[in-house]
Order: structure tokens, then sequence, then C-alpha cells
């Protein structure tokens, strides 16, 4: 504990220009946050610039940090003096507490109290929050820090590990079947798991046995892990169990053709590697106070050919009716399927979610909704106004809004149009950060236009349970359907018969 | 009636428990408890780990007893230390000891392997084979505690430069027990250490110096020197040398130099590396008393295929007159020898002890040879 405590204070001593610095930044940073013109609009560089000077900031003080006892090379003074490794690494752990985690979650807790939020339903957010800036930003930083000399040397592996990211990226985009909620999400969480084991185990490997070639091994294992996992994780597996197949008779709502529909499949360009198959589907009496959210679409076609499940965000209420999926098709796949007439299924992984917590408010310029925030309807932009809700790490991950458009109080104008009787929905469930630093997130429900005075519907919808239903779209030829045109460019058209494809 | 003899406890001296002992015990221990049933197994494995745990402390607490009433292990015992980077053999079969109270100069050319030696016996690098001990310790064990009475410095040992020099020794001081206040500035007033300068503003010599400080102020055990005079006037070298030889009395120091000079004033034990092969290891005195350079003057020249003895170094035979190096001097027998080999054909016999410096070259020459 004392060896602990001496390490600790010779490094803030020698980092103090460093610790000072980081500081500066981040209250700039909290600073801009709190003013920022346009919260939950992309921000502007100016806005960003403090964000990318902090993780700057942080990442070279961290290397400063690990190297003054560097764990390479044979020369340092250190390592022939009686360091206890564990009391060096605690030293150096705590010190990026005190010095980087501490400030942060300050920081975030003064966001908190400057826009009057609760700050007690909200530390276990930050801490989290925290806990995730720290595996982004401080356990890679000390990781290349422990495999390198010099701060030269750990700018070339940064340099090397933002090429790896950005290939990583661009994997992503080609990895199908990766984007269908819960898969990405097992992959997300697998990728951030082994990250945070092998990295943590090499850096205590490489304090604990400097020779050992193993931590090194692990901390470049870590690295490598992600596009692994990313590549290797059987994702269609992981969606079908995760969506078990339930027959017509399970599920509490029918699905159904739409009786004019036609399945479309759309290709951007002459040389457009994938098509979009739009797949029109009818589906109704959806029982009231239940929601349908339509997570992913797979195409298939008799059985020997299987498109990639495509992530949809279509929700259903009782009212909805009709939509489109979009179900992406390999134009090599539908060159050799258009030919021939096949039995062509629909695949959709669905979550059913009940509305609950419904709760009535009126309306106004500015107003509170218990459990969501505080809320307040926006400047008309033509297009219409929102209710924006700031949000927080305690809200609900699922919100909606509910109107009734013949209770709207707004006169003429844009509300004509819903002066029918009409229901209108929003649901919201990734809020967006009001910044990209802050702990506040902001809402918007789009309702159609509302005034003061209009009685609005919150509600919290929480997940019941998540499925499969397959609909079978019949026996299509595809070749007969590639004649239509759309903006000078081929696009392909396939009629569906209007028949019933499923009914409970 | 006879009063009852008063009650005495005879105070019996603690034993120290032999490692061996200990491991003997618990191995007999483990094999009895193996025998029983599988609860009581786990019951009772609980109560043994409990048990050496204890007898564990116990020996700890034992060890300083057996430390006054046993000798000291050997400050360093290295023993047929190999190290290769890769195909290259840095080291191959180095085997030599550094008794207590002594000074012992590796000395060699450079790429002999000096500095490769001293990293390997600091657990700096790991062997490749053979064994390393220091103070009883398993050079791979050399970690943490360990180095608490070890002092190592090395002229090209990176230092905390942003430190100042009090800085530095006050960084150090806690990590050591048996750091002495009173010695530390004693070292800083005879290396004369400006305290508020930062080692980075120091020349090399005073570098040097405050390294030196920083590793003799704990009063260590061992002290391991890696070309400590190497590029420093000869001032500093003299004070260097005086304070390391103030040292030898309670501690054992082992250092490589180029310096023979220095070094022949200080050591009393010195090997000599050629290519990672120690050629020989000796005490500094029977060194010197060994090799002689012998000047013979004959009366008539030696035949021109005369062999020579294999003991004789850097033969040069111009005659009438035959000078050598010889490297098995003995006072009572060598003349005699020389004087049987020339078959009384020696008419002027004379033996001049050598330096250090003129015996490595004799060596050195001789090899190259």
């Amino acid at each position: 504990m004392t060896q602990l405590l001496h390490i600790f204070a010779k490094d803030a001593r020698r980092l103090r220009l460093e610790i000072l610095l980081s500081l500066i930044v981040l209250v700039f940073l909290t600073w801009t946050e709190w003013k920022r013109s346009s919260p939950g609009e992309v921000p502007t560089w100016y806005e960003v610039a403090p964000l990318v000077a902090i993780a700057l900031v942080w990442a070279f003080m961290i290397v400063r940090l690990i190297q003054s006892e560097a764990l390479v090379g044979d020369r340092q003074f250190w390592i022939t003096r009686p360091y206890i490794w564990y009391q060096l690494l605690a030293s150096k752990a705590f010190f990026v507490c005190v010095c980087v985690a501490v400030p942060l979650v300050i920081s975030q807790l003064t966001l908190l109290i400057l826009a009057n939020v609760n700050i007690t339903n909200n530390i276990s957010g930050i801490m989290s929050g925290v806990a995730g800036a720290m595996l982004v930003i401080a356990l890679p930083a000390i990781a290349l820090a422990t495999i390198t000399p010099t701060l030269a040397r750990w700018i070339m592996y940064l340099l090397g590990a933002i090429l790896l990211m950005g290939g990583m990226a661009w994997l992503d985009s080609k990895i199908p079947n990766s984007h269908v909620p819960n898969s990405g999400d097992v992959s997300d969480n697998l990728q951030a798991l082994s990250f945070l084991i092998l990295g943590a185990s090499g850096i205590c490997l490489r304090y604990a046995k400097r020779h050992s070639p193993l931590g090194a091994v692990l901390i470049i294992a870590s690295i490598v892990s992600i596009p692994l996992i990313m590549v290797a994780l059987p994702y269609r597996a992981i969606i079908g169990q995760t969506f078990p197949l339930l027959n017509a008779a399970q599920i509490p709502f029918k699905t159904l053709a739409q009786p004019h529909g036609q399945l479309v499949a759309k290709g951007v360009g002459k040389d457009d590697d994938t098509l979009s198959v739009d797949i029109p589907v009818q589906i109704s009496q959806i029982p009231i106070g239940k929601l349908i959210r339509v997570e992913g679409v797979m195409l298939s076609a008799d059985g020997i050919w299987q498109s990639e499940w495509a992530p949809s965000y279509a929700s259903l209420v009782a009212e909805s009716g009709n939509l489109n999926l979009g179900a992406p098709i390999q134009r090599t796949a539908y060159n050799q399927l258009k030919s021939e007439p096949h039995e062509f299924l629909a695949s959709l992984a669905l979550s059913e979610l009940s509305d609950g917590k419904r709760q009535r408010i009126m309306a106004r310029q500015s107003f509170d909704v218990p459990e969501i925030g505080p809320c307040w309807l926006t400047d008309d932009n033509g297009l219409g106004n929102d209710i924006a809700c700031r949000t927080t790490h305690s809200s609900p991950p699922l919100m909606m809004a509910t109107m009734n458009s013949s209770e709207s109080t707004c006169q003429g104008g844009r509300s004509a149009p819903y002066a029918e009787e009409k229901v209108s929905r929003s649901l919201i469930s990734d809020s967006s950060s009001e910044g990209p630093f802050s702990p506040l997130g902001l809402s918007r429900f789009y309702v159609g236009p509302i005034c003061p005075g209009t009685p609005i519907t919150f509600s919290t919808p929480t997940l019941t349970r998540q499925y499969r239903i397959e609909l079978p779209l019949g026996r299509l030829r595809l070749k007969e359907q590639q004649n239509s045109f759309m903006f000078g460019l081929r696009d392909y058209r396939i009629a569906v018969p209007a028949k019933k494809l499923s009914a409970p | 009636m006879k009063p009852a003899p008063p009650v005495t406890t005879a105070l019996r001296p603690m034993q120290p428990v032999d490692k061996f002992t200990l491991s003997k015990f618990t191995v007999s221990l483990h094999r009895r408890l193996q025998d029983l049933p599988k609860c009581k197994w786990l019951f009772l494995r609980f109560s043994f780990v409990i048990v050496l745990k204890q007898l564990r402390r116990c020996r700890a607490c034992i060890q300083p007893d057996a430390r006054s009433t046993y000798p000291m292990p050997t400050p360093i015992r290295v023993d047929e230390l190999v190290k290769r980077f890769r195909s290259v053999a840095a080291l191959d079969g180095l085997a030599f000891e550094v008794p207590q109270n002594s000074v012992y100069a590796l000395v060699g050319s450079n790429g002999a392997g000096k500095t490769t030696a001293i990293k390997t016996i600091l657990n700096i690098l790991n062997p490749t084979s053979g064994r390393v001990e220091v103070l009883g310790t398993d050079s791979r064990d050399l970690k943490g505690k360990a180095f608490e009475t070890i002092g190592y410095v090395s002229e090209n040992q990176e230092l905390p430069d942003w430190m100042s020099v009090q800085q530095f020794l006050n960084f150090l001081r806690p990590f050591y027990p048996t750091w002495d206040p009173t010695f530390e500035k004693d070292l800083v007033r005879r290396f004369d250490l400006p305290p508020n300068v930062r080692l980075k503003a120091l020349s090399r010599g005073m570098r040097m110096k405050a390294a030196l400080a920083g590793a003799l102020a704990y009063r260590p055990k061992v002290i391991i020197l890696d070309e400590p005079f190497s590029g420093l006037d000869p001032l500093v070298r003299d004070e260097l040398i005086e304070s390391l030889a103030t040292r030898t009395f309670e501690t054992a120091l082992l250092l490589s130099s180029h310096d023979m000079l220095e070094i022949e004033s200080l050591a009393n034990y010195v090997g000599y590396l050629q290519k990672g092969k120690l050629l020989f290891s000796e005490e500094m005195k029977t060194l010197l008393d060994r090799f002689r350079e012998v000047k013979i003057v004959l009366s008539s020249p030696p035949a021109a295929d005369r062999i020579w003895p294999a003991s004789w170094l850097q033969v040069d035979a111009a005659q009438p007159v035959v000078r050598f190096v010889e490297s098995k001097f003995d006072a009572g027998l060598t003349p005699q020898s020389i004087r049987e080999f020339f078959g009384g054909n020696v008419h002027e016999l004379e033996f001049a002890p050598m330096s250090l410096r003129s015996i490595f070259v004799a060596i050195a020459r001789s090899l190259g040879a």
C-alpha cells in the first residue's frame, strides 16, 4: 500500500502539467456541452474539438504514466529496484482512476446538476458510462504502452490500431446478418468482453512476468480477437436461437399479403451488387396494448437459397396495416434464380412489446413527464413540430408518445389534415445524446403538429417475447418482374398474388 | 523440612528449520492425507494449507537467528550459465563465484559477454540454461523485495532524468528498509553531488555518482557494477574506487570493466571472458604471482625448431635472448625448470612482475595467435 501511494505521488508530481492540462480541457468540454447551441444535432467541429483534445491528452498522459516505468527494454533503473509488480500496477490504475475517471464522473455529475436532473438515479448509469470510456480510451492506451518503450513507438502502434479499426468498420459493414438486433449485440458484447479480459490479462502479465512474451501476445490477441469474433460469430444461429420459430396459431395477430402489393426488387444501378426486395405485408388485429417490432427480414427460395438477415426498424401497433419490408438479394443470386419459378418464403424476426405504464399528459410549452423527464414543444420547422424530452441513463429504454388528432388543440394551418380522427404514435428506442460527451439524452417524438393543451399519452413499452414467423410468398419467377424503370434505371418489380399468406 | 527447589525453565536456543526438513515433512504429511477418505481429505486439506502457512511464517521468523548462526550464502554463484540470442551464444558455460567481502572483476574485450552476464545474474535477461544464485536466490526469482539487498549501477542505465539528485534519493529511500540517511548524506557530500540539480543536467560522471549513491545508501549485501569507470575522469574514478573499497567489509562486489589499472587496485578476484567463455577465474594475487615476464640470455642460440612449453606465452627467441611470459610462475621451481630446459645454456635469467594490463594483453595476443 505504501509503495502504491509512493509511486502514485511520484507520478502525480511528474505529470502535474498533463493533469492540469487535462482538467482545463475537461472543464472547457463540460462548458461547451452545456452551452451547445443545438442539442441533439450533429455537433460542429469546435464542439467536437475539445472531445478529441481530451481523448488525446488522456492517452498522452496514460502513456507517459506507464512508460515512466517502461516494461520494454533492459536499461530502466526501476527493474533492479524492489518494486512489487502488483503495487506498481495498482498505482498506475489508481492514477488513471484519480486523474481520469474521477474528473470524468465529476463533469458528468455537473452536467446533470446544471440540467436539474436527479443525480442519485443516474449514478449507476454514469459509472457504467465512465467504465465504457475507460474501456475505449484507458485500456487500449495502457495496453499499447506496456508493449512499447517510447511515445514515438506508441504512436506508431496507435496508427496501426486506428488502421485496424478502419478495416474493422469496413468489415462490419460487409458481414452478413450482423446488423439484426441481438446478433449484433451479442457480437458487440463478446468483442468488448474479449478485449477486456485478454487486454487486462495481458497488462497484468506484462507487469508480473516482464520477460514472458505471453503478456504481449495476449494484448495483441485482445485487438485481433475483435475482427475474429466479428467474422467467426454464427449470426444466423444466434438469430435462430433468439427468435424461435412460431406458427400462426401462436402469435396474437394476423399477417396477410397486401391486397395490391407487389414484391419489388430494387437496384440503384446496373452494377449494384445487392438488390433490395420490398415485401408488401399487411398485419392486422394487433391487440390493444401490444406493439410488434420487426427486427429483421430474410427471404428464401425453395429451401435452396436464403438471403441474409436484413435489419428492419418497422414498429407495428393496433392501427398499423400495410408495410413494405426490405430484404437484400445478391445480384449473383438473383441472376441464378431469376429464370426458373421458385417458391419464395419471407422470415420475419419480431419483438413483442407490452405498452405499459401509460400516462396522459397535457402538452405545454414545457412540461414534465414522470419517469421520462422534462419535455418541451419544439418550434415548427415547416414539417411540423416535435415533443423533445431530455433523457438520462435512468430513462426507460423504450418510450412512446400517442396522440389522437381529434384532440389536437391546433387551429387550421398544418393541423387541418389531422382533423379527422387519427391516432399517431411515435416509438423511441434509442434516444440521441445531447452531445458526444453528455450524459443527457434527447428523445424527439413526432406525432403530428402539437399545440399547448393537446393531450398526449406517454408510455414505456417493455419487451415480452421475441419470435420468428414465416410467410410463404408463393411461386414466383423473378425474371418476369424486371420490366420497370425508375429515374432511367432498371427496377425489378415482382407481383405477388393477393392471397392470404397466413392467418391465426 | 526441606524447601521445594525453585522451578526453573530451561531456555533452549531456537533451532533453524531447514528447508529440506520442512519439505520432507510436508511431503510425508501430504501422502498421509491422500490415504484418507474424500470428505475428511477435503476438510484436512484446508487445515493442511493453514498449517503450512504457519510453518512458513515460523521459518521466516527464525531465519534472522539462523543468519547469525550459519554462514551467509555465497553472494553470487554462477554455474554453467548459457545465454543464447537465437543461434549466437553470448555466454557459453560461465561458472564462477563471488565470495563474501570480495571484489570480483569480470574483464574482457568488447562483446565478450560481460554486460550480458551481469544482466542475466540480475534477472534482467533470462538465462538459456545453467543457474545463477544471488544470496542463495535463483536469479530467475530475483524480483521485488529480493532487490532490497542488491545494488546495481550500469554505465548505460536509464535514470529518471526529470528528478533532481535529492528527489531521486528521496524517491528510492522508502523502498529500502535498510536505507541509512546518514550514509546517504555522507555519500552526497563525498561525491560532491548537487542536491537540487536535475539528473539530466548532470555530467556523465556525476550521474554515475548519483546512481552509485542511490545504490550504496541502503548498504546492499551485493553490489554489481557494469563498466562503472568508463568515460570518467581520473579524479572521479579515484573517488569511486575509494568509496567502493570502503564498502568491501560489508558487501560483495562484482564489476565489469576494461580499466585494468583500477581493477588491479580494487579487485581481489578476476575472471577473463572471451567470446562468452570464461577463460579463467581466480584470485588476483594468485594471478599476479603466476605471471612473470622472463628474459633469458643464452650462451648459444636455441634450435630453430624448438618446441616451447605450453605455459610460455608470446615467446620471442631473438637470439641469443629469449623473452616470454610465464603463465605458471613458481619462484622455487620455474628458474630450475628453465635451466633444465636449455641444458645449462642459460647465461642470464631475469623475472619481472607484470601488471594486470600486461597479463591480459599477453593472454589476448596468445589467444589471437
